[in-house]
């Protein structure tokens, strides 16, 4: 399997060279069989890099420790998911997946434009396939997972024991499904940079591809946040690691373009800072791989580390540089269409959203590269951790928030003074309302105040919204509400589906605030049959209980969890010795959402820390993490409105012009 | 008689407000002080919680980590180590300079806020206000000149479609001369 995974890899890099060259000089001399051919091989790279990767988890489900990466990620005794999983948990694996899924959207990108965009796709064809050829060559002479282990291995090292989690079956393929996703769109660029085609045809063609490339960023920082919490027993689930910054970098960049590519769309503006934009977020995407995979920074998920940094950063520069020239060299033809009506409008809201995205993204790259250069400057190495981020982060978030509820109501081109009036008057009461409820309730944390009453006003102009347009259409078509709202989101799914997006995005601030800023924690070291308290609840530790498996020796502690005098739940927190790599692990357990029925309200998270080896009894942490469910809810709403917002628009006029046709066939045949 | 739009130097007046005000609040929370655990033994205190949440775990797996959050073994022996400094009478900051002089200042979860280090502090600040301000004059020279209504006599034989069809003409030629040249 092994020699099988290797052939292809090396004749996927074949294809892929060959690929590049016949774009390119299909494109110059209009040579459409050369242009077809490097498109035949790009799909051919992407079968090949498929067996090629079959291969290597063939290889991990069989054991076959004559693979050296096998041998380091895997045991016999591993799950078989996570044997699967093996393969993103180590260096090379994870730049095979890499290279496996750009593969995969190259096969998508050239057979969905097979008949499409021919004046670009040479363009797309050649810049998809020179990333792709950057990480064949790495795969092939710097990192390959099929290299051989010389010596008899009767059984591997293992998977990191943090990475045996169900969540990391998915989280970091979805990371990856986004981070190369971003590829597309900056392939489009370059070749409509290359083309001099720099209308809107390139926007619009890769608005779905962006919206993906967005959504899988997203859900795969929501998953890793999710393993996290679960899973390092700390209580939080975003520590700003270097790593988890590397994954929001491209998400923000990509959020301000998919706004932004909207005022393009409707305007002509803005080619210039969506070029920027889209060049930024494949460049973060690749800076992140870099940061992951390099070791220049330290990181608590800098799981695969080894000497490719050098290749990274020389592909960085070789990116940003040509990317720029070519920038530079279009600018006169990059000038907007048109121009603005008014400064106070919807375009202005926008603008001002982006602005707000691309300083958060650039003070977490600013965090994230200032140890570096505080090392290179004055020789003395600093930390920046989440204290730092907080600061600066959550007032430009609040500002975020607050313009997330502007962009919606304020009208295109020219809002009038009445316009603002009619619109966020009762948006501002009802935030408003929310701040003095709170204050009487006793609330007094002004963040916390800021964040909850943004919320209730941003999710207000999101009401406004719908509920005129129900209206609206109860006026017109004498439908009922509901009947209103569902044809209203059909009608117009990219504007509604937003808007969910929206709605999703609140939900998630207003969990950060909850579990952030009213977060409790209890330490104490117990011995069967006592208690502890936090917030309402009762915590007492029952017993104890031991068991073992093939590969983890697990000790577990039995908690209940009383409230009111009435039990509502048992815990279970553990902890796993691994054998084979002798890590522990701590194995939290939760009172929270996942409960049938569902606890909502907060989360009582339990952590075994040790046995007291002074007092005989067991430390636990318990933390009361209020409203941090409303984080994962919001991203089950933000998967909704997404998947909404892609959906084809099914026009008026298409349906009539459609219906002809179809009756034209009926009658031919 | 209708209202004027807002000018932009009130707009950005008002956004910068918001986001200072926002700051202000933001940079002003304190987190709230949990109850004490009645019933075990308690392990930290607040004296100890201002040490552990800003000194970083060095274990060397637990990047990123404050031994305040940080699960490992290492850290729990630095967290009774704290305390156990505290207890005996050391400050907080007595502690913390402790494990500054030991480890050096990349222990400390935050830069300090002297010398070099007040560039790292100061520059996504600078960088979010100089943004806004460009943006803001930015979008003064975007806005299209508006043309007041009395300007535009009533038995004008320009209409508003004509206006926009002016601009097409012009639009097309400027194009057409980019074309041949």
């Amino acid at each position: 399997m092994g020699d099988l995974g290797n052939f292809c890899l090396l004749l996927a890099l074949v294809c892929a060279v060959w690929s590049i060259l016949t774009s390119w000089l299909g494109r110059q001399n209009s040579l459409s069989d050369l242009v077809r051919s490097g498109e035949r091989a790009a799909q051919a790279a992407g079968i090949l890099l498929t067996i090629s990767t079959l291969a290597l988890i063939k290889s991990f489900l069989d054991d076959d420790f004559s693979l050296l990466y096998v041998a380091q990620n895997s045991t016999r005794s591993q799950p078989a998911a996570y044997k699967v999983a093996a393969l993103w948990g180590g260096q090379a694996g994870s730049l095979l997946l890499w290279a496996w899924i750009l593969s995969g959207y190259g096969f998508l990108v050239v057979t969905q434009n097979r008949r499409r965009h021919r004046d670009l796709m040479p363009g797309v064809t050649a810049t998809l396939m020179s990333i792709l050829t950057f990480f064949l060559v790495l795969l092939a002479f710097v990192a390959n997972p099929f290299e051989a282990n010389n010596g008899p291995v009767v059984e591997g090292a293992g998977l990191n024991p943090l990475l045996q989690n169900p969540l990391m079956v998915s989280h970091p393929p979805t990371l990856y499904l986004g981070y190369v996703g971003v590829a597309v769109p900056f392939a489009f660029a370059i070749a409509a940079l290359l083309t001099g085609r720099l209308g809107n045809e390139w926007i619009v063609t890769i608005r779905r591809w962006s919206l993906f490339a967005w959504f899988c960023l997203g859900i795969g920082i929501l998953q890793g946040g999710y393993w996290a919490y679960v899973e390092l027993g700390w209580g939080g689930y975003w520590a700003w690691d270097p790593v988890e910054n590397a994954s929001l970098m491209p998400w923000l960049a990509m959020s301000a373009f998919i706004h932004s590519a909207m005022i393009q769309e409707k305007k002509g503006m803005l080619k210039v800072w969506n070029m920027i934009l889209v060049l930024i977020a494949f460049g973060l995407s690749i800076f992140g791989t870099f940061i992951t995979r390099s070791g220049v920074i330290a990181s608590v998920h800098s799981f695969a580390r080894s000497g490719i940094g050098p290749w990274f950063s020389g592909f960085l520069f070789v990116i940003v540089t040509v990317a720029l020239s070519l920038l530079v060299w279009r600018l006169p033809k990059l000038k907007a269409e048109n121009r603005l009506d008014s400064f106070i409008s919807r375009e202005s809201a926008f603008l001002f959203n982006n602005v707000i995205f691309v300083a958060i993204c650039f003070t977490v790259f600013w965090g994230t590269v200032y140890p570096i250069l505080t090392e290179a400057f004055s020789g003395s190495k600093v930390s920046v951790g989440p204290p730092w981020f907080n600061q600066w982060i959550v007032p430009i978030s609040l500002f975020l928030l607050f313009l997330t509820g502007v962009g919606p109501l304020i009208a295109w081109r020219r809002a009038s003074a009445k316009n603002l009036r009619v619109n966020f008057t009762r948006p501002i009461i009802a935030g408003a309302v929310t701040v003095v409820f709170l204050i009487a309730m006793g609330m007094r944390q002004p963040f916390a105040l800021a964040a909850f009453g943004l919320c209730v006003f941003v999710l207000a102009t999101i009401f406004v919204e719908f509920y005129r347009g129900a209206r609206a259409r109860q006026a017109v078509s004498k439908e009922s509400f509901p009947v209103g709202i569902s044809t209203l989101v059909g009608r117009n799914k990219r504007r509604y589906g937003g808007y969910i997006v929206h709605v999703g995005m609140v939900l998630i601030f207003a969990g950060v605030a909850g579990s952030a800023g009213f977060q409790q924690e209890v330490s104490a070291t117990l011995k069967r049959g006592q208690s502890m308290s936090i917030g309402p609840y009762e915590i007492t530790f029952t017993d104890t209980a031991s068991s073992s498996d093939a590969h983890k020796d697990v000790l577990s502690a039995i908690l209940t969890v009383a409230r009111d005098g009435k039990q509502v739940a048992t815990l279970k927190p553990e902890k796993w010795f691994f054998r084979a790599s002798q890590q522990p692990t701590t194995e939290t357990a939760i009172y929270g959402m996942w409960q049938w029925p569902p606890h909502l309200s907060d989360d009582v998270y339990t952590v075994l820390v040790d046995q007291n080896a002074k007092t005989g009894g067991y430390t636990f942490k318990v933390y009361l993490n209020p409203l941090i469910s409303l984080i994962w809810i919001g991203g089950f709403v933000l998967i909704i409105g997404t998947h909404i917002a892609v959906l084809p628009e099914w026009s008026r006029e298409k349906v009539f012009t459609a219906a002809p046709a179809r009756e034209a066939r009926h009658a031919a045949t | 008689m209708p209202r004027p739009d807002p000018r932009p130097g009130d707009v950005i007046v008002l956004l910068l407000s918001i986001a200072a005000s926002i700051s202000l609040v933001a940079a002003r929370q304190e987190a709230p002080h949990p109850p004490p655990a009645p019933g075990g033994v308690a392990e930290g205190s607040e004296a100890v919680k201002r040490v552990t949440t800003r000194v970083l775990c060095m274990c060397g797996t637990c990047v990123n980590q404050t031994l305040h959050e940080c699960t490992c073994g290492m850290a729990a022996q630095e967290r009774d180590h704290v305390a156990e400094q505290i207890a005996a009478g050391k400050s907080p900051d007595a502690v913390i300079e402790a494990y500054v002089t030991e480890f050096g200042v990349q222990i400390l979860a935050t830069p300090e806020k002297t010398g070099f280090n007040l560039v790292g502090w100061l520059v996504p600040f600078v960088v979010s206000i100089v943004l806004l301000i460009v943006l803001t004059y930015t979008l003064r020279g975007w806005v299209r000149p508006e043309v007041p209504d009395s300007m535009v006599p009533l038995s004008s034989t320009t209409s508003p479609g004509d206006a926009v069809e002016r601009r097409y003409r012009e639009r097309l030629e400027r194009e057409l001369e980019e074309f041949k040249g």
